[in-house]
C-alpha cells in the first residue's frame, strides 16, 4: 500500500500542481456554468409561481433550490477529466511511453482523478457549499443534517467511482473513433438529463422514472443528492446505495474488457 | 468592390469545397457530432415538456410558445457555428503557437482567412433542429406564417447570427493582447442560455444586460417575440438590425486594431 501510493501519488500531485497555474482560467470556466445555474433557478422560479399548488412533484420551492445547488455541486464535486486525458494520451501517441513503465495504466489515471478531485473540493465545492450553507441558515434557519452528510458523503464517493470508470470508458474510446470531440460532447448531454442534473429524476413519467432507477447514470449524480436533501430514508436508501454500489462493480469489470480490446488495435507509428 | 467581393465568393466556395471533402471522408464523425448536438438540444427540449407537465403555462406562455423560442435560439447558433467555429481556435492556441503568421502573409484579408480556413458541420445538426421545431411549434401552437413572415423571420436570423458572430468576434480578438481568451469567450457565450426562455422570468438587470451589453436577447426571444404578437415589427426587428450592426462595428474595429498591435510569437 506504501509502496502503491510512493508510486502513483506524484501524478495526483503534478495535476494539482498543474492546476495552480491555471487557476484563474479555472474560475473564469467556472463562471460559465454558473449562468446556468442562474438560468435554472430563475426559471424554477417561475415554474413555482406558474404552479397550482405549492408543491411540483414532492418539492417545495426551498427544496427545489436546494436540488438545483446540490446536484450542480455534486456534479462539479466528482466531475474528472481521465476521458480527455486518455484521448490526448491516444490521439498523440503518448500512451506508448505510459504503456513501458513499469505502472498500471488504470491505477495512473485514478490517481489522476484524484488530482482532479482534490481541486473540486479545495476551490470549488467547499466554498460554495459554505455560502450555500450560510444562505440557507440565514435565510431559513436550517443546519445541514449530520446523519444525511455522512451518507452523502459515502453515496457520493461511489458517484466518484462510477464517473471515474464511464469517463475511463469515454477515453479509450479514441482506440475506435476519431472525433473523440463530439463523441464526449455526446457523452456529456446524455449525462446531464440521465443523471438528473437538469431536472429530478422523478419528474418523467413513472415508467421511464422505474427504468432509469437501475442506469448508473443516477448514481451520478441524483441519489447523492436526494440523500442530501433528507429524502431517501430506510429501505430507499439502501436500495439505490446498493444499485450504486453494483454499477461500480460492474464498470470495474467492463473497463478491463474493453482495455483488453483495445489495446490489442493499438499501432504506433514511429517513435 | 464587385470584383473583389466575386474573388473572395469564388476563394470560399473553394476553400468550402476542399472542407466538404474532408467531412465526406470521415462521415462517422459527422454523425457523431450531429449525434452529440442533437442530444444536448434534446435535453433542453426534455426540460420543457417534464415541466409542462405539470403546470398548464409558464406565466402566461404555452408550451408551444417555449418550444417557438427555444427552435429560434438554435437556428442563429447553428449558422454561427457552421461558420466562425475558427474563432474558438483563434481564442484557444493559434496566436500562441505562432499560427497567425501566415494570415498576415497572403494578399487576402485575415478576417476572411479566418472565416473560410474551417467550416464545422455540427452547425447543421444545430440548424435543422431548430427549423424543425419553429415549424412544428409554430403549427401546433397556431402561429400563422405568410410568405412576407417568413421573409421577415429569414431576415432576423441573419442579423441574430451577425448578433452571434460579432460577439465572438470580440471576445476571440482579444487574444491578440492577452494571447488566449477561451476562458472569456466560453464565458460570455455561456451567457446565451439566457436567451432561450422569456425575458420576463428574469430580473430586470439581466434583461437589460443580455438585450444592450451581452445581446444574446436579441437572437432568441426577442426576435421570436415579434411572431408570437408579444412585440411589434419595431421593437423587434428595430432593435435586432441596430444592435447587430453596432457590434459588428465593433467587432470589426477591435479585430484590426488587434492586427495592428499583434507581435509574433515567433517560431
Amino acid at each position: 500500500m506504501k509502496k502503491l501510493l510512493r508510486t502513483y501519488f506524484p501524478f495526483t500531485k503534478a495535476v494539482v500542481q498543474g492546476f495552480m497555474a491555471y487557476r484563474i482560467n479555472f474560475y473564469v470556466y467556472i463562471l460559465g456554468d454558473l449562468f446556468q445555474i442562474v438560468v435554472l433557478l430563475y426559471i424554477w422560479f417561475a415554474i413555482f409561481s406558474s404552479a397550482t399548488s405549492e408543491m411540483i412533484q414532492g418539492f417545495t420551492f426551498d427544496q427545489m433550490i436546494g436540488y438545483v445547488v446540490i446536484s450542480t455541486l455534486t456534479s462539479m464535486l466528482i466531475a474528472n477529466d481521465v476521458h480527455w486525458d486518455i484521448s490526448h494520451d491516444v490521439q498523440s501517441g503518448n500512451i506508448a511511453t505510459s504503456l513501458i513503465k513499469p505502472v498500471n495504466y488504470q491505477l495512473l489515471k485514478f490517481f489522476y482523478c484524484i488530482g482532479n478531485i482534490l481541486i473540486n473540493i479545495m476551490f470549488l465545492f467547499l466554498p460554495l457549499w459554505g455560502c450555500y450553507t450560510l444562505y440557507d441558515f440565514i435565510a431559513n434557519g436550517t443546519l445541514p443534517n449530520l446523519l444525511h452528510l455522512m451518507l452523502y458523503l459515502f453515496s457520493v464517493s461511489l458517484s466518484a467511482l462510477i464517473l471515474f470508470y464511464i469517463n475511463y470508458l469515454f477515453g479509450l474510446a479514441a482506440f475506435f473513433v476519431e472525433y473523440v470531440f463530439g463523441f464526449i460532447f455526446a457523452k456529456e448531454a446524455l449525462l446531464r438529463l440521465l443523471s438528473g442534473q437538469l431536472i429530478p429524476l422523478s419528474f418523467f413519467p413513472a415508467s421511464i422514472f422505474n427504468l432509469f432507477k437501475f442506469l448508473p447514470f443516477a448514481g451520478l449524480v441524483y441519489t447523492p443528492t436526494m440523500i442530501y436533501l433528507g429524502k431517501y430514508t430506510g429501505s430507499d436508501l439502501q436500495f439505490n446505495l446498493l444499485i450504486q454500489a453494483v454499477w461500480v462493480l460492474l464498470l470495474m469489470g467492463l473497463t478491463q474488457f474493453v482495455w483488453n480490446r483495445a489495446i490489442k488495435r493499438l499501432t504506433i507509428l514511429g517513435g | 468592390m464587385t470584383k473583389t467581393f466575386k474573388r473572395y465568393l469564388k476563394l470560399y466556395g473553394m476553400f468550402l469545397s476542399q472542407y466538404l471533402k474532408a467531412v465526406m471522408h470521415s462521415r462517422t464523425d459527422f454523425l457523431i457530432g450531429f449525434l452529440a448536438f442533437f442530444l444536448i438540444q434534446f435535453g433542453g427540449i426534455a426540460f420543457i415538456a417534464l415541466v409542462f407537465r405539470q403546470i398548464p403555462d409558464l406565466m402566461g406562455w404555452s408550451f408551444y410558445d417555449l418550444l417557438f423560442i427555444y427552435g429560434f435560439a438554435n437556428i442563429p447558433r447553428g449558422i454561427d457555428h457552421m461558420f466562425t467555429d475558427y474563432l474558438w481556435l483563434l481564442a484557444g492556441n493559434v496566436i500562441v503557437q505562432g499560427e497567425f503568421d501566415r494570415y498576415l502573409l497572403r494578399p487576402i484579408h485575415p478576417l476572411f482567412q479566418i472565416i473560410a480556413q474551417r467550416f464545422q458541420p455540427d452547425g447543421i445538426g444545430e440548424m435543422i433542429i431548430g427549423i424543425l421545431l419553429v415549424v412544428y411549434a409554430a403549427s401546433k401552437g397556431g402561429i400563422e406564417f405568410t410568405a412576407g413572415k417568413i421573409i421577415l423571420l429569414i431576415v432576423m436570423v441573419i442579423f441574430s447570427t451577425i448578433i452571434y458572430t460579432s460577439i465572438k468576434l470580440i471576445l476571440a480578438s482579444i487574444a491578440f493582447w492577452t494571447k488566449r481568451s477561451q476562458s472569456i469567450l466560453f464565458m460570455f457565450y455561456s451567457m446565451s442560455e439566457f436567451s432561450k426562455y422569456p425575458l420576463a422570468i428574469y430580473h430586470k438587470f439581466i434583461r437589460t444586460f443580455i438585450t444592450y451589453i451581452v445581446p444574446f436577447a436579441l437572437t432568441a426571444y426577442i426576435p421570436a417575440s415579434y411572431f408570437l404578437g408579444e412585440s411589434s415589427l419595431m421593437e423587434s426587428l428595430g432593435l435586432t438590425v441596430s444592435i447587430s450592426l453596432i457590434a459588428l462595428a465593433l467587432g470589426l474595429f477591435i479585430f484590426s486594431r488587434g492586427i495592428k498591435q499583434y507581435e509574433s510569437v515567433g517560431n
